[in-house]
């Protein structure tokens, strides 16, 4: 069955076609929150509570990219969540602690944080845990631009659709997350490839 | 100091868009032509297009479970309907007790016009009266109660054949009419609304019956009294005072009705959305 007709059937209530269509969305979706939550537990809660707002509010939908439209509710989501961060009291350091080490449910290692020193993730020689760190350490506009353009590979049309801004915004915001990033990232030094060093290299 | 840091933000604009495939044709034409006389320019480009490729090959990670949707995370939906349907029956409760006050409160200030009991009154209260020798009094005997009766009487009494006709021989035409004096009464009554508790005197029983529709025969007037008098078997089965009530309290009660059926369904599906 194509997408319409499940959408179309969703419209009508039938939670069967949207779960068909929640099978073949939810790992890019949650992948999305991942990399913007930076944390597995927090992204798949509000990959879920995205989910179900998106049935309810289905009848909004009015065509165009279905996958940009459940994009942009999920990434409202997180940003809703990251706001709630915001006003929560200080962690202390003991959470902070446990949590960082702890490793997320996929099995994908650990989950460097934000807080966490570059020398500390590149003593995990993960070079993944490395640019979440430096996404993390992005201001949400830009990190969101830059997950949804670099890392989910969305055109910079569809970007400015989950965003709700003008083009011309997403060039700027994800020019200026690829110079941070790029700043970020040269502080782990060994774990970049050879094309990242090339600069270090040239001015040594 | 790196390559980026030394661009412009409108060159690190460009070269980010250029990276991508978003520059207009122009802007690609002389951004090219700029790379291939600043070294610096093409060594950021190439720093940009490194950072880039460092997103896109992060793996994708797997989420740690389905979000597949199950009919209680979307029956919560459900649980929203509880505060309006627990309001919307608190206001049909509220609006049903204050119609039920207003209609006890109306109908103690201002009694029916066909309830039965001021018949029983004027029944009551005319049954002295209705002795022949007390209904053939002389007309000053009349004339000391009530002065309208007089004249009705004097004008009468020759439609009779002369003289007052006896009470007794009018008993056989009141029920042969169809609408006795008793029923024009009371149906006049209803119809001029009159609802006001007072006790009516004995002289407008005798008028009543001249107003009665189509009352062809005129009768004595006095052969009310008499006629209630003799049969008063016929008393309850007089109109109720239901087929008398006034529109408004007809809609009223039927408003009445109506929130009260409205309240019992709201609190059912109030319990219901409060149980799910």
């Amino acid at each position: 069955m194509e997408e319409t007709e499940l959408i179309q059937l969703a419209k009508q209530g039938d939670l069967t076609a949207f779960n068909r269509l929640i099978a073949e969305n939810q790992t890019r979706l949650f992948n999305t929150a991942f990399r913007i939550m930076g944390d597995s537990s927090d992204a798949a809660d509000a990959t879920q509570e995205a989910l179900i707002s998106a049935f309810r509010k289905l009848h909004s939908y009015r065509g165009g990219s279905f996958k940009a439209w459940l994009s942009r509710i999920v990434t409202n989501a997180c940003y809703d969540e990251l706001r709630r961060r915001k006003r929560r009291p200080a962690v202390s350091m003991d959470d902070l602690g446990s949590e960082t080490l702890q490793p997320d449910e996929t099995g994908n290692g650990f989950l460097p944080s934000s807080q966490e020193g570059p020398e500390a993730a590149a003593m995990r020689g993960e070079l993944a845990d490395a640019i979440q760190d430096c996404l993390d350490g992005l201001p949400d506009e830009f990190r969101v631009v830059a997950v949804l353009a670099d890392v989910q590979g969305y055109g910079y049309q569809e970007v400015a659709q989950v965003v709700g801004k003008p083009l011309g915004t997403i060039k700027s915001r994800l020019a200026r997350a690829r110079a941070r990033l790029r700043d970020c990232l040269q502080a782990y030094g060994e774990l970049l490839p050879a094309s990242l060093r090339l600069n270090n290299e040239a001015q040594a | 100091m790196n390559e980026l840091g030394n661009l412009t933000s409108s060159d690190l604009k460009l070269l980010s868009a250029y990276l991508d495939g978003e520059c207009t044709k122009r802007q690609a034409a002389r951004l090219e032509s700029r790379l291939q006389a600043e070294p610096e320019l093409r060594r950021a480009l190439e720093e940009l297009r490194a950072t880039a490729g460092l997103l896109r090959s992060l793996p994708a990670v797997q989420p740690p479970r389905s979000f597949a949707l199950t009919p209680e995370m979307v029956g919560s939906r459900k649980k929203q309907s509880y505060p309006v349907l627990r309001l919307a029956t608190a206001l049909a409760s509220i609006a049903f007790v204050a119609l039920v006050g207003i209609d006890a409160l109306s109908s103690r200030l201002v009694p029916l016009a066909g309830s039965y009991a001021p018949v029983q009154e004027i029944v009551e209260v005319e049954q002295p009266a209705m002795e022949p020798e007390m209904a053939l009094a002389p007309p000053e005997d009349a004339s000391e109660r009530n002065a309208h009766v007089e004249p009705e009487v004097e004008v009468e009494a020759p439609m009779g054949g002369g003289g007052l006709p006896e009470p007794t021989a009018q008993l056989p035409a009141a029920p042969a009419e169809g609408v006795g004096p008793t029923e024009g009464f009371l149906d006049q009554e209803g119809i001029e609304g009159d609802t006001t508790p007072k006790a009516p005197p004995k002289g407008k029983s005798v008028e009543t019956p001249e107003l009665v529709p189509g009352d062809a025969v005129p009768l004595p007037t006095h052969s009310l009294g008499d006629e209630v008098l003799d049969r008063p078997d016929r008393i309850p089965d007089q109109p109720s005072g239901i087929l008398t009530w006034p529109v408004w309290l007809i809609a009223l009660r039927g408003i009445e009705v109506a929130l009260g059926g409205a309240v019992i369904v709201l609190a059912t599906f109030m319990i219901r959305a409060r149980r799910k």
